[in-house]
């Protein structure tokens, strides 16, 4: 077993992903000034590294001591001002700020890449040298043009690359039998424009008496300029595009492999401040305290029984507030800031932006929001895939961009608010928005509404249909312009944690994804229902009022109906018809409303069984999305109950039929 | 005392608790001189009715005694309900539909389903998707067999039917558990 796999302490792992997090922080800072980099930044960058390099050596972890150190010294030699700051350099480092994450939290688990991502490192120079450096290799010339191109054209290009010059690719006809004085006559036309490199013959036209050529000229001057020296002749001229970094095989490799395997970013373990430790121990002190008073108690043989009943449920009492301040203390030190979450998407969306090939420009606010530790862990996924959503899916390419008016940048803003016991989180992009007539047309095409459901169907039953594993699956609608690609697992995950999902789109203007979920988890506070002999759990956070229900009150078909609540009308649904449950004939005798933002909903139910505090679980991955259903929770001894999930049920009454469980 | 009792005796069962792990399954060793290069097959053989089946062992990761289940709404078969599993919430599903041996599963969650009978077990196998139950009748014990001894299925459905074992009680289908779930 090599010192690698042994397993170091947890501070460890937790204050070499706090460094590696801060790491890389700093490097997209430096990337916002990589021309002239912030020595400051640099600096401290540099310093980070060399303490990384120390944490590990110091726990035996070798491997990740020698990635710290080719890291450390390429800081060094940009910050002596040896090496440039370059993007793909820049690349490379924050590869490695993922590697140190994933070797803080599991080490040993990427020992080959670790060692292979150091020698890139420490080879930088002779990389540039080698391959980055040749200019020619980001020209996206089409292969066969620069098969046919001469040693020496290759280097007339490669002069024009390095001087900063563009290289355009200009399409024209000339006459069969005046051709070669007009490419003279262009040549000295050119000089002082542009240099013309290389004449190649262009596709056959339509005709024969004209020779098509595909010209390639180096030059620093605009379009406007060049087209002046080609004197009036119809030609199609654009510059050859150039790459921003060349790709090598590596990093197209270690692309693919990071989709999957992005670490964890935030460690399993939780820093609390000392202070708030001091006020636990303070209050197991105090349950001592009173867990001698009952032990005196049962000693106090010259009570009356009604006095010691008294004296019993005085303390019995001085226990629970105990036990809920205890808790309360528990839950806010389990709270974490959603800073390296959000720092965690400023990496991705850069790398993701790269890979699809579109400029994205990724803001935050709020990132001092905090909420529980295991919210956030469990947040990561459903966000990942919601940026990916709106980098692959939602911007634009930078010309459709500039075409409909909106700068070549797309802008995605990840926001987090606290509202009392819960947090909301957005994510907005200004791209091309959901094409809602279409998501419209492929409900019926798949049969998720029929024609005159989906007609009828308002933005809010449609955002359902967004959300729904029929949708989404569809192979039919990946290629939308639209959205809608894996959302039910997006959604299944949020539900799972308590929460809420909302889409808001205009075509065109852009979408926002809004997350309401409460800060904690570790207990989610329930109200039992019964229903025909079944116990669900409604999420208190959503339970506005509970009412006697009177049949009589309204009209009910089918076990639906709209009934006049404290003043306002709002649908209502017997649980037992929603559930498709034998009804009994003495049920359907409260009626609780639960409500999700602006939205109310009543559910009839038989009983109720009082409050409790539930900790939740998923119902995994084979079960998937339970239409109604966002998990469960284990209530007394071996006895499960499910959890109802109110925003699903209030989708799914306003959009009309009931939904059947979708198999795995 | 039957094999099964005898089998199952060496458990120690707990009302409503899972048994103890699969690695102290006692198994037999046979033909503890059997010639090199013969691999073995450990299967687990269960009842389900009037028939004899059986499964991989390796895919068991737990036999449970069978209890009452947590009813999903609107679940369709073969999805029975869903069990707390030491936290991970199990789907549990009945094999004999897709074994084409009833039309209906029983119920075995909600309030009106009865006590499930001594017998009955829910093996807990590992899949792709995370844990899933398979209710079973009875179980009847491990079987190391030789992949030779696995016969062709002759009639009935083939879709994860891997083989057909003759032991001395009679046939025993071997099946795909991952198949019995879908």
């Amino acid at each position: 077993m090599s010192p690698d796999r042994a397993r170091p302490p947890a501070e460890f792992s937790s204050e070499a992903a706090e460094t590696a997090e801060a790491l890389g922080r700093n490097l997209l800072l430096l990337e916002k000034c990589a021309a002239d980099p912030d020595p400051e930044v640099l600096n401290s960058v540099f310093r980070q590294a060399h303490s990384l390099k120390g944490l590990a050596a110091t726990f035996g972890q070798q491997r990740m001591a020698e990635l710290a150190h080719a890291a450390e010294d390429l800081l060094d030699r940009f910050r002596l001002g040896r090496a440039r700051l370059t993007s793909a350099r820049l690349d490379l480092l924050l590869e490695a700020v993922e590697l140190f994450q994933r070797l803080a939290e599991e080490p040993g688990s990427a020992v080959d890449e670790a060692r292979m991502l150091a020698s890139r490192l420490s080879s930088v120079d002779e990389a540039a040298e080698r391959l980055g450096e040749d200019p020619l290799e980001r020209l996206e010339l089409a292969p066969e043009m620069r098969r046919v191109l001469t040693e020496f054209e290759e280097h007339r290009l490669r002069e024009t690359l390095r001087r900063g010059e563009l290289v355009w690719a200009a399409r024209v006809g000339y006459p069969l039998e005046t051709f070669d004085r007009e490419l003279e006559q262009l040549k000295a036309r050119l000089r002082g424009v542009g240099e013309l490199v290389s004449t190649l013959p262009g596709p056959l036209g339509e005709r024969l008496d004209v020779l098509s050529f595909v010209l390639l000229i180096g030059s620093g001057a605009g379009e406007a300029g060049l087209r002046g020296a080609f004197g009036g002749v119809p030609l199609e001229l654009r510059p050859v595009p150039i790459r921003k970094e060349r790709r090598s095989d590596a990093e197209a490799e270690g692309a693919v492999r990071l989709e999957g395997a992005e670490p964890g970013g935030v460690a399993r373990t939780l820093r609390v401040d000392i202070a708030r430790l001091d006020a636990l121990m303070d209050d197991v002190g105090e349950l001592r305290l009173i867990g001698e008073a009952i032990r005196a108690l049962s000693d106090a043989r010259e009570l009356s029984p009604r006095a010691w009943t008294v004296e019993l449920l005085r303390e019995q009492r001085r226990l629970v507030r105990r036990l809920d301040i205890l808790q309360d203390r528990l839950l806010q030190a389990r709270m974490v800031p959603l800073r390296p979450l959000f720092d965690r998407m400023q990496r991705l969306v850069r790398r993701m932006a790269r890979e699809a090939g579109k400029e994205v420009v990724l803001e935050t606010s709020g990132a001092d929001v905090h909420i529980d530790k295991r919210l956030v862990e469990e947040l990561s996924d459903p966000l990942v895939h919601l940026v990916r959503n709106a980098i692959d899916h939602g911007i634009e390419p930078a010309g459709l961009r500039e075409g409909r008016g909106k700068p070549r940048a797309g802008r995605i803003l990840l926001s987090a608010e606290q509202r009392g016991a819960r947090a909301v989180l957005a994510l907005s992009d200004d791209g091309g928005g959901v094409d809602w007539a279409r998501v419209r047309e492929v409900a019926i095409q798949r049969g998720l509404l029929d024609e005159e459901a989906a007609r009828a169907a308002g933005d809010r039953a449609l955002q359902a249909v967004l959300f729904s594993p029929g949708f989404s699956t569809a192979s039919a609608v990946s290629s939308m312009s639209g959205r809608g690609v894996g959302l039910d697992v997006v959604k299944t995950n949020i539900a799972g944690l308590s929460g809420v999902i909302e889409v808001e789109s205009r075509a065109g203007e852009g979408t926002t994804f809004r997350v309401t979920l409460p800060v904690t988890l570790a207990t989610v506070r329930g109200l039992l229902v019964g229903v025909s002999g079944r116990v669900y759990a409604v999420p208190l956070s959503s339970v506005l009022d509970v009412l006697a229900h009177n049949r009589q009150r309204g009209a009910m078909e089918g076990g639906r109906g709209v009934l006049p609540v404290r003043g306002r009308s709002i649908p209502v649904v017997s649980l037992a018809e929603t559930f498709g449950l034998p009804r009994r004939a003495e049920g359907g005798v409260y009626l609780v409303v639960v409500g999700v933002a602006e939205r109310r909903l009543g559910l009839v139910v038989d009983t109720l069984h009082g409050q409790r505090d539930l900790v939740t679980q998923g119902l995994g991955p084979r079960l998937g999305q339970v239409p109604g259903i966002s998990g469960a929770a284990e209530v007394g001894h071996h006895h499960t109950v499910l959890v109802l999930d109110v925003g699903a049920l209030l989708d799914e009454v306003l959009r009309g039929p009931p939904l059947l469980v979708a198999e795995a | 005392m039957s094999t099964v009792d005898a089998l199952l005796a060496q458990f120690r069962y707990r009302p409503d608790e899972e048994c103890a792990g699969l690695a102290e399954f006692p198994t037999s060793s046979v033909e503890a001189d059997r010639p090199p290069g013969m691999e073995e097959q450990q299967l687990l053989t269960f009842g389900l009715g009037g028939s004899e089946y059986a499964v991989a062992l390796g895919t068991v990761t737990e036999i449970l005694r069978a209890r009452a289940l947590t009813e999903i709404p609107r679940a369709r078969p073969p999805l029975l309900g869903v069990l707390n599993l030491r936290g991970t919430i199990t789907p549990v599903y009945d094999p004999s539909l897709r074994l084409q041996l009833a039309s209906t599963a029983p119920p075995c969650a909600g309030p009106d389903c009865e006590r499930p009978p001594r017998p009955a077990r829910i093996l807990v196998v590992r899949t792709a998707l995370g844990p899933a139950g398979l209710w079973v009748d009875r179980v009847r014990g491990v079987q190391r067999v030789r992949p030779a001894a696995l016969e062709r299925p002759h009639s009935g459905p083939t879709g994860g039917v891997v083989g057909v074992l003759q032991t001395a009680e009679g046939t025993c289908t071997v099946v795909d558990p991952e198949w019995l779930l879908r």
